[in-house]
C-alpha cells in the first residue's frame, strides 16, 4: 500500500516535471543541444580522406 | 493427460490440443517481446531505412533522423539508453537529455519528469521490451553458446557499478551545468577535452554501436583503412578505448544475458531507483508455487537480470533490477509467477 502511494506520487511529481519542462519549452532546447552537438563526435573520427 | 490428448482415435481432442499447443508457443511472452524488439528497433532506427533508400541522413542535417517518428510528442526523451547522434535514430534516452540541457546550466525538467513517471508506472519494461542495446544483446543471446549464470555474489558485486557509472555521470551534469552558470564553461571545456560534452557519452558502448560505427561505415571512413589496416593505427586513442569496451560487452552478451543492463547502464541504474515502486509488476503466488521449494526454479534460471525471485518474499516483487520481460511468467511450470497492476 504504501509503495503504491510513492508510485503515485512519483507518477504526479513526473507529471508535474514534464508539464513544467514543455512549458518552458525545453524539448525545443533539447533538440538545439542534439543538434549543437551533433558535431561533438567529429574531432575523434579519423580522417574521412585516406592518408596518401 | 497429454497422452490422452494426442490419442488419434480422437481427433477432435488431438486437433484441439495441437492448436492450443501451437497457439501457446506463438504466442509465448518471449517471442511476443522478440517481434515487438524487432519493430521497436526498425521504427526507432528509421532514418536507416531512407538511408538504405538512398537518402543520406548526413547530407540533409546532422541530426536528420532524430525525431522523425515521434512529431507529436517532438523531443521528449525516450525512457531508454538511445545515445544522442545516432544517424539513423529517432529520438534520444533521457539521460543524454539532462547530460546536454544539465551542462547548459539549466535542471531538465522534462527528462526528470519521464525518468520518475516511467519508472513508476511501467517499471523498466522499456528495456525489456524496447530497448535497442537490450535487443542486441538479446540477439547475441540467441546464438547456440552454453551461458553462463553468474552467482548472486557476482551479481551484487557488480551490480554497483551502474550507480557509480549514473554518480560520475550527474557529478559531471552538474559541474558543467555550474562552470555555464558561472561563465568558466570555455576554460573547462579545454581541461575536460571530449568529457566536457558529455561524460558517459564519450564512453557509452551504445553509443559506439549506435553512433561511431554508423558514422564510419556512412562517411566511408573505415574502408581505406580495412584495405590498409595501418592506417588504423591513426586513430584516436579514444575509438580503440570504445571498440574495445564495445567488443567486451558484446563478448560477455555472447555467455551472459544482458550484461550491460546488469551491471553498467547509468540508464537502467536511475530507473531501477524508482522502478522498485513501479505500479506494474510481476507476483509469485504461493498457492501456485509449491511451498518455494520448486525443484525447476525456472523463473530465477530464466532471469535475464539474474534475479533471486525464489528467495524474495511471496507475492509482488519489488526489485530494481526487473526489467519485466516476462520470461519467468512464461517458464514457470507451475503458472505461478503472475504479471500484476497495481
Amino acid at each position: 500500500m504504501e509503495r503504491r502511494v510513492i508510485a503515485i506520487a512519483l507518477i504526479c511529481i513526473g507529471l508535474c516535471s514534464l508539464a513544467f519542462g514543455l512549458a518552458l519549452g525545453q524539448h525545443e532546447l533539447v533538440r538545439f543541444w542534439l543538434q549543437r552537438f551533433s558535431d561533438a563526435y567529429a574531432p575523434y573520427f579519423p580522417p574521412r580522406i585516406p592518408l596518401l | 493427460m497429454k497422452r490422452d490428448l494426442l490419442d488419434w482415435s480422437r481427433p477432435h481432442k488431438t486437433l484441439h490440443f495441437v492448436i492450443k499447443k501451437a497457439f501457446d508457443e506463438l504466442l509465448a511472452i518471449r517471442i511476443i517481446r522478440f517481434f515487438v524488439q524487432m519493430i521497436a528497433f526498425v521504427l526507432l532506427s528509421f532514418a536507416a531505412i531512407t538511408f538504405v533508400l538512398g537518402y543520406n541522413p548526413l547530407l540533409a542535417s546532422p541530426l536528420a533522423g532524430v525525431g522523425w517518428l515521434i512529431p507529436i510528442f517532438g523531443y521528449i526523451p525516450l525512457p531508454f539508453d538511445m545515445p544522442h547522434g545516432y544517424p539513423a535514430g529517432t529520438g534520444t534516452g533521457f539521460l543524454d537529455a539532462i547530460m546536454l540541457i544539465g551542462q547548459a546550466g539549466m535542471f531538465p525538467y522534462i527528462a526528470v519528469g519521464v525518468a520518475l513517471l516511467v519508472p513508476a508506472l511501467v517499471g523498466r519494461s522499456f528495456c525489456g521490451w524496447i530497448c535497442p542495446f537490450g535487443f542486441v544483446q538479446d540477439v547475441l543471446a540467441l546464438t547456440p553458446i552454453r551461458k553462463r549464470w553468474p552467482s548472486a555474489k557476482t551479481n551484487q558485486t557488480l551490480s554497483p557499478i551502474k550507480f557509480a557509472v549514473l554518480g560520475i555521470t550527474l557529478l559531471f551534469v552538474f559541474w558543467l551545468g555550474l562552470s555555464t552558470f558561472l561563465g568558466i564553461q570555455q576554460d573547462l571545456a579545454r581541461t575536460l577535452g571530449p568529457f566536457a560534452t558529455a561524460f558517459w557519452s564519450v564512453l557509452s558502448p551504445s553509443g559506439t554501436f549506435f553512433v561511431i560505427i554508423p558514422y564510419l561505415v556512412i562517411t566511408n571512413n573505415i574502408s581505406p583503412f580495412i584495405a590498409n589496416w595501418a592506417h588504423m593505427l591513426t586513430w584516436q586513442p579514444l575509438i580503440w578505448i570504445r571498440l574495445v569496451f564495445l567488443g567486451i560487452i558484446l563478448a560477455l552478451a555472447l555467455f551472459i544475458r544482458r550484461p550491460y543492463c546488469r551491471w553498467i547502464c547509468p540508464e537502467g541504474a536511475l530507473m531501477s531507483i524508482f522502478s522498485r515502486f513501479s505500479l506494474l509488476g510481476v507476483s509469485r503466488r504461493p498457492t501456485e508455487c509449491p511451498g518455494g521449494m520448486c525443484e525447476s526454479q525456472r523463473c530465477e534460471k530464466e532471469c535475464p537480470m539474474g534475479i533471486r525471485f525464489m528467495q524474495a518474499p511471496w507475492g509482488r516483487l519489488y526489485s530494481g533490477d526487473c526489467i519485466l520481460c516476462g520470461d519467468c511468467v512464461a517458464k514457470c511450470p507451475e503458472h505461478a509467477v503472475k504479471v500484476v497492476f497495481p
